[in-house]
């Protein structure tokens, strides 16, 4: 499903001395089936926008388009119920959203909202569980029994199982070992390979998305700094790092090199071995010539 | 959903209300208190309006700011209103609904409670919203201090309340955030059958208790490891000071409560 932003703003607690104007008129499209990283600061309005995406957040100036549903000030929250089976999200330390007596009772929740039979999900539930990296013996377990990681792999289980059209995930690694890290990535990828939804990925951590994301959004005080492929966004570290962003240590290295040495690499993701082999394929060009 | 809860809230400010000493605030709304409670006349509840406004009005808090973070409580006033209304026989019969009669005594009893906890809320409510949670502690520690002597445990009970209305406005941002998650899976707060919405507080209470008991953990530990060990010799490293603007503020409610008493007869 494609996302259109139309100059959505959003203030919290509008009308009290409190007020805080978290978007300021966001203008932006996130096209059917990519993976879009959202980055920037801590505060920038990251979490604001994406949750403009279920409903969860009306704006309060302007319009979000979802598919064929259109969100504004003035929406109903009926209206907004259909929106949620479609949009899925993982929010930041989804762990803390586990309530039930099993990890399966907790996995099958969102779809029996939904109005999913309990037969049909409780079928997908072994695949589900394989599939986030989590035995099938834990499924009978308490979820507050599980060490934190698998809290969060659970959790994310629980988000799946509702099978969304739209997956956003806000900060799904935060507080994770580069391990853990690196599967709940490579998790997103195979799921995005099979289903190809939409797929939005919070994130402060450029490097983690480097490698999936087919678009970037970088985020400012509440509005949009920069926007595009997120190849060509990953290049303009000057821009990045005027933004307040870390920028990733593998880009640094490599803008580093391809700097000393004039070759230009065919991405700014490339695995030092793919990298070591570039810089010899123009070596030898430049030889040739 | 909680947006505007203000009890415990504290809005920074630099009113005369922000500026006296919290020990003054706290006697003057003990004072406040136990005339709102003492009043049961139309006359008394005129003169405690009049009073409440006049704070309300040193205090620099917007009006609408009040109202809305009353509105929770306001079910509550009308509840006591309705439950008093309809029970309480005396007076005139004034109507009759189904089986029950209303008498003009219940509709003025039911006024009364009313009102009295609305000014309840009301008034504490400015004390907290111009106190910082800090100097409020300080201040009740101090007030309890003579009170140490019959084994009262001061700096504790001074602890207990800060940590408490510390955490009250987190409990709430912590609500907000699972009733947004499990929103997000389709559980359903305001509408579905009753059985639906209990599965939702479920799925909201569950989560917010572990939490909470998890914190409350890590806050004793982090409490010991710094190596805590109750109020013995502390020291303050911000003194309150009383002025002579404190001294007459209490005054002024003190010899207001006095003459209400007779006025209101
Ligand atoms: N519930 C709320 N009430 C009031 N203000 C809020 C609320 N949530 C966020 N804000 C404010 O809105 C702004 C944007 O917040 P948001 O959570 O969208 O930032 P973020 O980019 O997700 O940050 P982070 O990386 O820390 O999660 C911040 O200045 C924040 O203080
Ligand atoms: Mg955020």
């Amino acid at each position: 499903m494609r996302i259109v932003f139309e100059k959505t703003s959003y203030t919290y607690m509008e009308n009290t001395p409190l007020e805080k104007r978290a978007l300021h008129e966001v203008s932006t499209t996130f096209p059917s089936g990519e993976i879009i990283a959202v980055i920037g600061r801590t505060g920038s309005g990251k979490s604001t926008l994406v949750q403009h995406i279920n409903g969860l957040l009306r704006p309060s100036q302007g319009k979000v388009t979802i598919g064929e549903r259109t969100v504004d000030p003035k929406t109903k929250k009926k209206q907004i119920q259909k929106l949620r089976e479609n949009v899925g999200m993982v929010f930041q330390y989804p762990e803390h959203q586990l309530f039930e007596e099993t990890v399966e009772k907790d996995i099958i929740f969102g779809p029996l909202n939904a109005g999913t039979s309990e037969q049909q999900i409780k079928k997908q539930v072994p695949m589900l569980i394989q599939r986030v990296g989590l035995d099938e013996s834990l499924l009978h377990q308490s979820p507050f029994h599980l060490s934190g990681g698998q809290m969060r792999r659970a959790a994310i289980a629980g988000v799946l199982a509702m099978n969304p059209q739209v997956l956003i995930l806000d900060e799904p690694t935060a507080s994770l070992d580069p391990k853990g890290k690196q599967e709940i990535i490579e998790l997103l990828k195979e799921w995005h390979e099979e289903k190809r939804l939409t797929i939005i990925i919070v994130t402060h951590d450029m490097e983690e998305v480097a490698d999936i994301a087919s678009r970037a959004v970088v985020m400012h005080d509440g509005r949009i700094a920069m926007e595009g492929h997120a190849q060509e966004i990953f290049e303009q570290q000057g821009r990045l790092e005027a933004l307040g962003l870390d920028l990733p240590p593998r880009l640094k290295v490599l803008s580093y090199i391809s700097v000393k040495t004039g070759v230009p690499f065919s991405s700014w993701s490339l695995s030092p071995e793919k990298a070591a082999t570039e810089v010899n394929a123009s070596r030898k060009g430049n030889k040739d010539v | 959903m909680f947006k505007h809860i203000i009890i415990g809230q504290y809005l920074p400010g630099n009113s005369f209300l922000h500026r006296m000493d919290a020990r003054a605030k706290l006697i003057a709304v003990l004072l406040m208190i136990m005339v709102i409670f003492l009043a049961d006349t139309w006359r008394g509840y005129g003169a405690v309006t009049v009073g409440t406004v006049g704070v309300w009005m040193i205090s620099g808090v917007p009006l609408r700011y009040i109202l809305k973070g009353m509105y929770p409580i306001l079910i509550l006033i009308v509840g006591t209103f309705l439950l008093h209304a309809f029970l309480t026989q005396e007076g005139e019969v004034i109507a009759t609904v189904g089986a029950f009669s209303v008498y003009s005594g219940g509709i003025e009893q039911g006024l009364f409670i009313g009102l009295r906890l609305f000014f309840l809320v009301l008034v504490t409510s400015l004390l907290t919203l111009t106190t910082s949670p800090i100097d409020l502690t300080d201040g009740l520690e101090q007030m309890l201090q003579p009170l140490k002597r019959f084994g009262v445990p001061a700096h504790e009970v001074a602890l207990m309340m800060s940590i408490a209305i510390r955490f009250i406005p987190t409990l709430f941002q912590e609500a907000e955030k699972i009733i947004k998650a499990q929103t997000a899976r389709g559980a359903k707060f305001n509408s579905g059958s009753m059985k639906q919405r209990t599965q939702a507080m479920i799925s909201l209470l569950v989560p917010l208790f572990i939490r909470a008991f998890k914190r409350a953990e890590d806050l004793a530990l982090a409490m010991e490891a710094r190596g805590y060990n109750g109020g013995e010799k502390r020291t303050k490293l911000r003194a309150l000071t009383w002025r002579r603007k404190d001294t007459i503020a209490c005054l002024i409610v003190a010899v207001s409560a006095v003459l209400l008493f007779f006025f209101q007869r």
